[in-house]
Parts: C-alpha cells; structure tokens; sequence
C-alpha cells in the first residue's frame, strides 16, 4: 500500500467516525442511535444503487465507459440519491424522524470533508 | 442440554445432505475445471506443503502463500490424504471440502433461524441450499471453511447469555478458528459483534467486557495457530515480515485502483493544479458510490432483501430481534468489503453476505405470510 494512500484513510476514516458522533452529540442523538443509523443508511443506500446498476443504462461497465465531464456530472446525482434512500429507509426501519437524520447524516458528511481535506492537504504538503 | 433421538440426528443428516448433493453436483458435474484460479491448484499443495513442514519441523514452508492463513489449507491437505486413495484429484478433494463447509453453514443457517421457529429455520436453510452464489462458489475452499466457522462463532453469540463469560469464549476461539482461515472474518464477525451489541442497547462497559473477550480469545488462537505470526527464535525466521511481504501484493498499484472509498481524495489533492484534476476527482465517483460486488446479479437473496425494505418501509414496521441482528450482520460484511476489500475484491466474496441475508429474508417472508393471513 502507498504510504501517502494510506495516511488519507488513517485521516479519513476515524474523521468520519468522529464527524458522527460530533454532529450527533450536537443534534442531541444518542450515540447508538446514529452510528446504527449511519451504518444501515449506508448499507442500504449502496444496496438500493447496486441494485440499480443490473439496469444495462447504470451498469459499472457502462459508468465506467463515461468520460471524467460525465462523471463529474452524474456521480453527484448518483451519490445523493444514495444517501437519501438510505436515509429514507434506516429512519423508516428504525422509526426514526427522516428530516432530522437527514441533517444528521449532511452534517456528519460535511464535518468530514472540513477535517480530513485540510489534514490532507497538510501532511501530503509536507510529505517527501 | 437438550438430548437429539435418532430421528433429529436423521433430519440434520438431511439438511446437510441436500446441500451438499447440490454443491456436489455443480462442482464434479458442470463446474470446469479448474474454475479458480490459481486458487485451486494452489491450497492442496501448500497445505501438504505445510504438512510435511509441521512433521520436519521445517516452518519456512509457512512462507509458502503467507498472506492467508494457514488452517483452511491444512484441512484441505487432510481431504487430499483422506480421498487421495479413493480417486479424488487434489482439485476434487479441495471441492469436496468446499461443499462440506458450504453445507455445514446451510445447516447452521437453520441453526439460527429456529432460534425464532421452525419455519424460520427452515426457510432460511432452504434459501441458502438453493441460493446460486453459495453453489458456484462452494470451491472458494478459503472463504467457505472461514465462512462455516464465522457463522458458527455468530450462533454462539446470538445464543449467548448476556452474564455468562462462557459462550463468548467460546465464540471467540471459534472466530480464531475462522480467521485461520482467512483474515476477513476478524473484522466481519467483531464488526456484527459490536453492532448488535450497539442495537441491542447494552450499556458500555458489559459490552466493551464482552468485544474484548470475543476479540483477545480469537487473537490467542490465530497467534497460537499460524507460524508465521511465532517467535523469530523458535520458527528460524522473522515470519511476520515474511506474511509483510506476502501482504504486499494487495496493494494499490500505478492505475489508481482506490483502497477505501475515501482515497479519491489523495491524487485529487496532489493534483488540484493539472488537468488531470478532473480525472482524478472522477474517481470519487468510482470509487466511493458503487458496490464492488455484483450481488444483485447472480443471486436472489439480494432482491429478497430490498424488497423486505421495501415492504418494512412501507408498513413503517420496527425491526426487531434476530431480523434486524441478521441486518446487521449483513451491514458489517457489506461495509467490510466496500470499505477495506474494494481493489481486491473477487465475486466469490459475496458468499459471505448469503447467510444473513438468507436468514433476513426468511424472516421477512414469514412476516409478510402471517400478515397476509390475518
């Protein structure tokens, strides 16, 4: 494994983790009940996507054959559909308020993208 | 403990034997061979390899294919040696090891499934036997055997009472015996573990208490069982640096290939003044959003699967004991191989994901039947 690959998933990965219980403390859910949560939207939302993909249209190969503008364009679409089915059916599951974990996910989301790009950035700039 | 009369000892016989009838025909009948590569011609001779070596004294030969552990390939050795004489190739005898683990874990999926009912039990060991992945890739000998004593580490500790010391032990030395055989099942089965155990809302420090036992008791064991990971002094050699080296083929090559869904974010960085910028920030899209596994395309349980989401979503119904364990279960293979197992990932990983689902399913069918009913 290339050292610089892997300190973006020692930074990245505990960032989510910590960004869950951070946005979760903040939102007032218990810890449990987020990491669970987070855990089955990911599940699902992948599930649901992986599904999708039998359709010849979204197949891997067939996503892999857009070119980078494409892709730039569609993996948004396709991400945030992910997350918002994922959302939708761990908070059905679990019986849990869709709106408000919604925001917890966007927020655990963001927090990790504002600890682990500027850590990044850091280490790979100081990197030999 | 409940005695079985010879009539429960005639009915696992069957639900073992059908199974195995199943995977014994897609393996000597339609499977080519060989069907994995170099795998199967590999393991029979590592693991007589290792044989000879344990009776020499000779442990180099555990550098012989040290990045997986050696336990699976030593039991296949023993099915070489105990079929050899019966006509059985090397590659026959490694399928037949395949199919009896892969049966077991049929067996065992009852196991768990009557812990809410008998019709439970039996669904989800008649989804199983007939599930695809789990017959074609019955001769994944390493995954199988691993995936037999995953699953049974996960039985004890469903089975497990939440004072008792005994069964997580117990678990514990079992999920040793599983990452013997491969490595992945350490994370699967501590991830399933810890989740349930998070669900289950047990408080902190009984939970932490019992994490620790499963995970010290499985790490003595696999310690204990690989060479590789003994003394320098007693083996003749650093056998860590040897499984180190071994390891290093799995490795994130010149085309870009992501570990984690989270390594776009590397050459997007190093690159954020070329133009070459936007085919790396590509790579999110290919990395972090699409499932490295085609379970959807080769198996029927996954389509259960979303339509018990959808039918559970639909009725805004809390899920509950040993349906929502099972997704659980499910959530730490399926993240486990998203997350750790994307560049490496082979389509005969999906069996891992079988039993859970099968249980899962099985327990939604019977749901949606009861409700049908009334």
């Amino acid at each position: 494994m290339e050292e610089s690959e892997t300190i973006v998933s020692a930074i990245a990965l505990p960032a989510l983790l910590l960004s869950v219980l951070a946005a979760a403390r903040l939102m007032g859910i218990s810890k449990r009940t987020a990491s669970i949560f987070m855990t089955l939207n990911a599940t699902i939302g992948l599930a649901i996507f992986s599904a999708l993909t039998t359709i010849p249209q979204l197949s891997i190969q067939a996503l892999n054959t857009l070119n980078p503008e494409e892709v730039v364009v569609i993996m948004p679409l396709i991400f945030t559909f992910e997350l918002l089915s994922g959302t939708y059916f761990a908070s059905r599951i679990l019986e849990l308020d869709y709106l408000r974990f919604l925001k917890l996910t966007l927020a655990a989301l963001s927090l990790t993208l504002a600890i682990s790009v500027p850590l990044c950035l850091l280490v790979l700039l100081f990197k030999p | 403990m409940r005695k079985i009369g010879f009539l429960g000892v005639f009915f696992f016989f069957l639900l073992f034997t059908f199974p195995f009838s199943i995977r014994f025909f897609w393996a000597f009948s339609l499977a080519p061979v060989p069907y994995l590569t170099p795998d199967e011609f590999l393991y029979p001779f590592a693991g007589k390899l290792y044989i000879q070596g344990l009776a020499s004294g000779n442990f180099s030969v555990f550098k012989v294919n040290a990045e997986h552990p050696p336990l699976s390939k030593l039991i296949t050795a023993l099915f070489t040696f105990l079929l050899g004489p019966l006509g059985f190739s090397d590659i026959g005898a490694l399928r037949v090891q395949g199919c009896f683990f892969s049966a077991l874990t049929c067996l065992l999926a009852y196991s768990i499934g009557s812990r809410v009912g008998r019709r439970m039990g039996m669904l989800s060991w008649v989804l199983l036997s007939l599930d695809p992945v789990s017959i074609r890739f019955a001769v994944a000998s390493l995954d199988v055997t691993s995936l037999f004593f995953a699953s049974l580490s996960i039985y004890m500790l469903l089975r497990a009472h939440p004072n008792s010391c005994r069964l997580y032990l117990l678990s514990g030395l079992i999920l040793g015996l599983a990452t013997l055989c491969k490595y992945s099942a350490y994370p699967i089965v501590l991830g399933a573990l810890t989740l349930i155990l998070l669900g289950g809302r047990t408080p902190f420090r009984p939970a932490s208490l019992r994490i620790s036992l499963v995970a010290a008791s499985s790490l003595v064991l696999l310690v204990l069982g690989n060479p590789l990971f003994w003394p320098p002094q007693l083996i003749g050699f650093s056998g860590y640096s040897a499984f180190l080296e071994a390891s290093s083929r799995y490795t994130i090559g010149p085309g870009g290939i992501c570990l984690t869904p989270l390594d776009w974010l590397e050459p997007v960085l190093k690159a954020w003044n070329t133009p070459h910028a936007l085919l790396y920030l590509s790579m999110f899209g290919l990395g972090s959003l699409t499932y490295p596994l085609p379970i959807f395309q080769s198996s029927y349980l996954p389509w259960l699967f979303l339509a018990s989401l959808l039918q559970l979503a639909r009725r805004k119904a809390r899920l509950e004991g040993l349906r929502f364990k099972s997704l659980l279960w499910f959530s730490a293979g399926f993240l486990f191989f998203w997350l750790l197992a994307k560049s490496q990932a082979e389509p005969y990983y999906s069996v891992w994901l079988q039993p859970p689902l099968a249980i899962f399913s099985a327990g939604s069918i019977i749901d949606a039947w009861r409700k049908a009913r009334r």
